[in-house]
C-alpha cells in the first residue's frame, strides 16, 4: 500500500470531525460498522451534506451512483482511500 | 397476466418454474434465456403487439448503454449519448402517458379544436421499465456498470415478477445474482420462503384490499354533499386498500423472485407507522424513493452544494438556518423531485397536487429539524413517551391520508370537495347519507365494517410485517429493521404450516381474476 495515503484510523478521525460539524453533535462516535440507521438525523438530506463535506475535505469527487452504495462508515472510508490512491497515481 | 389469477398460479408459474430448474440443471444460460422467454409471454398476455414496444425499448437502451461504455475515455461524447438515450426514453413515455391527456385537455378548454377525444392504449409497466433503464444508462456513464451481456440485460428488464409494477431494481444489484451459479441451484428453502411470501401477498390483495373496492368507489365517485362519516370511511378505506394492494403486490413480486433463487430490494416497511414524513418515504414504495433520491434529488442537491462550496458559501447546519440557505439547499431540491415524483404516477393535476403536498410536508419536516426547538428523542416519562409517539404517528398519518385523497380523486375539484366533506361541511350522517350509500342501510353491516377497519389498523400499527416475519431467511436485499418480538418469527413448524395453509386456501377461494393492482396504471 502507498505510504502517502492516509490509513483507516486517520480517515475515521477526520470523518468524525466532519460528522460532528454536520450534525452539530459532538457526542457522535463513529465506528466502521455504523450505518445511516444508527445515527438519528442521517437522512438523504444530511447524506448529501456528508458527501459534499467529504469531497471538499479530501479533495475528491464521487460519482452519483457511488453516493448511494455507501452501506456504512467503513465502506465510506474504503471509498475515500480508493479515491485518494487514484489521485496519487 | 395477473399474479392474482388462477391461470397464473396454476398454469404459468408451475410451467415457468419447472422449465427454469430443468434447464438450470443442464445449463444456466439456457435457464436465463427461458426466463426471458416466459417473461415476454407474460407481457404479451395483455396486448400482444406491445411486446414489440418492450423489445424495442430494450434494444434501444442496450445499444445506448453499449455506446456509452465504449466511449469510456471521452467524457463529452458520453454525456451526449446519455442525453440522447434519456430523451428517447422520455419521448416514449411522454407519448404514451401524457401526450393524449394534454391534447384532450387543450381541446376540452377550447385551446385547440379536436373532433373527438383521442386516446392510446398505455403499455403496462411503461413507467417502471423505462425508469429502470434510464437508471441503467446513468450507471453506464457513472462507471458503475461493469458487464453488459445482452441476455442478462434482457433478464434484468423483463423478469416478470417486477416487470409491471416494480420493485424498481438497480442493474448492479441484479447482475451479480444472474452471474452467480448458486442462483440456478434448486433449494427447498427458496420454494418454502417464496411461496409463503407469495400467499401472504395474495391474501393481502384478494381478501383485504379487494374488500374495500366498493366502499372506496362509492365515496369517490360522487363527492357531492359527502357527509362526514362517509368521507372519512372512504378516505380510510382507500388508505388501507392502497397499502394492502401495493404491499401485497410487492410481497408477491419478492416471493416470486425468491422462487427463482433471486433477491429483490424491499419495497414496504410498515409505512403507516412512520413518526414523520421523512421516515414515511423511507418506508413506503421504498424503491421509488430510492430511485428518486439517487437520480433526481441527489444530483440536484449535489450540484447546488458543490456550486455553493465553489462560491465560498457554507453548506453546514448554520447555512441551512438562513432563509436563503434553507431554500436552495433543502426546499428547492425537495420540490423539484417530489413534483416530478407526483407526475410520474400519471398525467393529471391531482398527481401534481399530490407531489406538491408531500414536498410541503417534507419541507416543513426539515424546517422543524433546522429551526424548531431541540427536544430529546425519547422523553423520560413512559406516559409522555407513548403520547408523543401516538401524536407523531397520528399527525404523519393524517397528512398522508389528505394527500391520498388527491391521489385517488378524479379531479382536484373532487378532491377538495371530498376534503370539505371530511371536515363535516356537508353534515355528519343521517338519512341523506344512508340513502346515498345503500351499503350502509343495514346497521349490522356498519358495525361489521367498523370492526374490520379497527382490526386492520391494529394489524397495520402493531403487528410485524411480512418481511419481518420471514427475516430469518433474508427475503430481501435491503435489511428491514426488526422491532417485533421473536414470537412472530415464521418458522417451518406445524402451526405455521396450518396458518399459511389456511391463508392460501382462503386467498385462492377469493380469487376472481377480475381486479387489477392499483399500481398497474402507473
Amino acid at each position: 500500500m502507498n505510504p502517502n495515503v492516509m490509513n483507516t484510523k486517520e480517515i475515521l478521525e477526520q470523518l468524525t470531525e466532519i460528522f460532528h460539524q454536520i450534525f452539530d453533535d459532538e457526542s457522535i462516535v463513529l465506528t466502521p460498522e455504523k450505518t445511516a440507521a444508527d445515527i438519528a438525523d442521517w437522512d438523504s438530506f444530511n447524506h448529501i451534506n456528508i458527501i459534499v463535506a467529504v469531497e471538499e475535505h479530501f479533495g475528491i469527487k464521487f460519482q452519483t451512483a457511488e453516493t448511494e452504495e455507501l452501506k456504512n462508515v467503513g465502506h465510506l472510508i474504503e471509498l475515500i482511500q480508493q479515491k485518494l490512491e487514484a489521485e496519487k497515481r | 397476466m395477473l399474479f392474482n389469477s388462477l391461470s397464473f398460479i396454476l398454469f404459468f408459474l408451475p410451467v415457468a418454474l419447472a422449465g427454469f430448474y430443468a434447464l438450470a440443471a443442464w445449463n444456466s444460460r439456457w435457464a436465463a434465456a427461458w426466463l426471458v422467454a416466459v417473461s415476454f409471454v407474460f407481457y404479451s398476455w395483455w396486448t400482444a403487439s406491445l411486446v414489440f414496444l418492450l423489445a424495442g425499448s430494450i434494444a434501444f437502451n442496450f445499444l445506448c448503454g453499449a455506446l456509452i461504455l465504449r466511449a469510456q475515455q471521452r467524457e463529452a461524447l458520453q454525456s451526449w449519448l446519455l442525453r440522447l438515450g434519456i430523451c428517447g426514453d422520455l419521448l416514449l413515455i411522454i407519448y404514451y402517458k401524457y401526450f393524449f391527456g394534454l391534447l384532450n385537455w387543450l381541446g376540452f378548454h377550447g385551446l385547440i379544436s379536436l373532433s373527438h377525444p383521442y386516446s392510446v392504449v398505455m403499455p403496462l409497466g411503461i413507467s417502471f421499465f423505462t425508469f429502470t433503464q434510464i437508471g441503467y444508462l446513468v450507471d453506464c456513464k457513472g462507471g458503475v456498470v461493469k458487464t453488459n451481456r445482452l441476455l442478462d440485460y434482457c433478464l434484468f428488464v423483463t423478469f416478470f415478477p417486477h416487470l409491471i409494477a416494480g420493485p424498481i431494481l438497480h442493474h448492479r444489484e441484479m447482475m451479480p445474482q444472474f452471474a452467480d451459479p448458486k442462483t440456478y441451484r434448486f433449494r427447498w428453502e427458496n420454494l418454502a420462503v417464496g411461496t409463503a411470501l407469495f400467499v401472504i401477498g395474495l391474501f393481502k390483495k384478494v381478501v383485504i384490499a379487494d374488500y374495500f373496492i366498493m366502499f372506496v368507489s362509492d365515496a369517490f365517485n360522487d363527492t357531492h354533499g359527502l357527509p362526514f362519516f362517509n368521507a372519512w370511511d372512504g378516505a380510510l378505506s382507500y388508505s388501507l386498500q392502497l397499502y394492502f394492494d401495493f404491499s401485497g403486490y410487492s410481497d408477491m413480486a419478492i416471493g416470486l423472485a425468491i422462487l427463482f433463487g433471486l433477491r429483490f430490494p424491499a419495497n414496504f416497511n410498515s409505512p403507516y407507522r412512520a413518526a414523520n414524513i421523512i421516515d414515511y418515504w423511507q418506508r413506503f414504495h421504498m424503491t421509488l424513493t430510492r430511485y428518486i433520491t439517487l437520480y433526481l434529488y441527489n444530483p440536484v442537491a449535489l450540484w447546488i452544494s458543490r456550486r455553493r462550496m465553489a462560491q465560498g458559501k457554507s453548506v453546514s447546519r448554520k447555512a441551512i438556518s438562513t432563509p436563503e440557505g434553507f431554500f436552495s439547499l433543502i426546499a428547492f431540491p425537495t420540490f423539484f423531485s417530489l413534483i416530478l415524483a407526483g407526475i410520474w404516477h400519471g398525467a393529471g393535476l391531482t398527481f401534481v397536487v399530490f407531489g406538491l403536498l408531500h414536498a410541503v410536508y417534507l419541507t416543513i419536516n426539515h424546517a422543524w429539524r433546522s429551526f424548531g426547538p431541540r427536544v430529546p428523542e425519547t422523553p423520560p416519562h413512559p406516559v409522555l413517551r407513548i403520547t408523543t409517539t401516538v401524536g407523531k404517528v397520528g399527525l404523519t398519518y393524517l397528512a398522508v391520508v389528505v394527500a391520498q385523497v388527491f391521489f385517488r380523486a378524479s379531479s382536484v375539484r373532487d378532491a377538495v370537495r371530498f376534503l370539505k366533506g371530511m371536515t363535516g361541511a356537508y353534515g355528519f350522517s343521517g338519512h341523506a347519507a344512508e340513502a346515498w350509500t345503500p351499503r350502509f342501510i343495514n346497521p349490522h353491516l356498519v358495525l361489521l365494517h367498523g370492526f374490520v377497519l379497527a382490526g386492520l389498523y391494529i394489524v397495520v400499527w402493531t403487528m410485524p410485517n411480512s418481511l419481518q416475519l420471514l427475516d430469518k431467511y433474508k427475503p430481501t436485499l435491503t435489511e428491514i429493521r426488526l422491532n417485533s418480538p421473536i414470537l412472530f418469527e415464521c418458522k417451518p413448524t406445524v402451526v405455521w404450516a396450518v396458518v399459511l395453509g389456511l391463508v392460501s386456501a382462503v386467498a385462492l377461494l377469493e380469487i376472481t381474476g377480475m381486479t387489477e393492482f392499483i399500481y398497474f396504471r402507473f
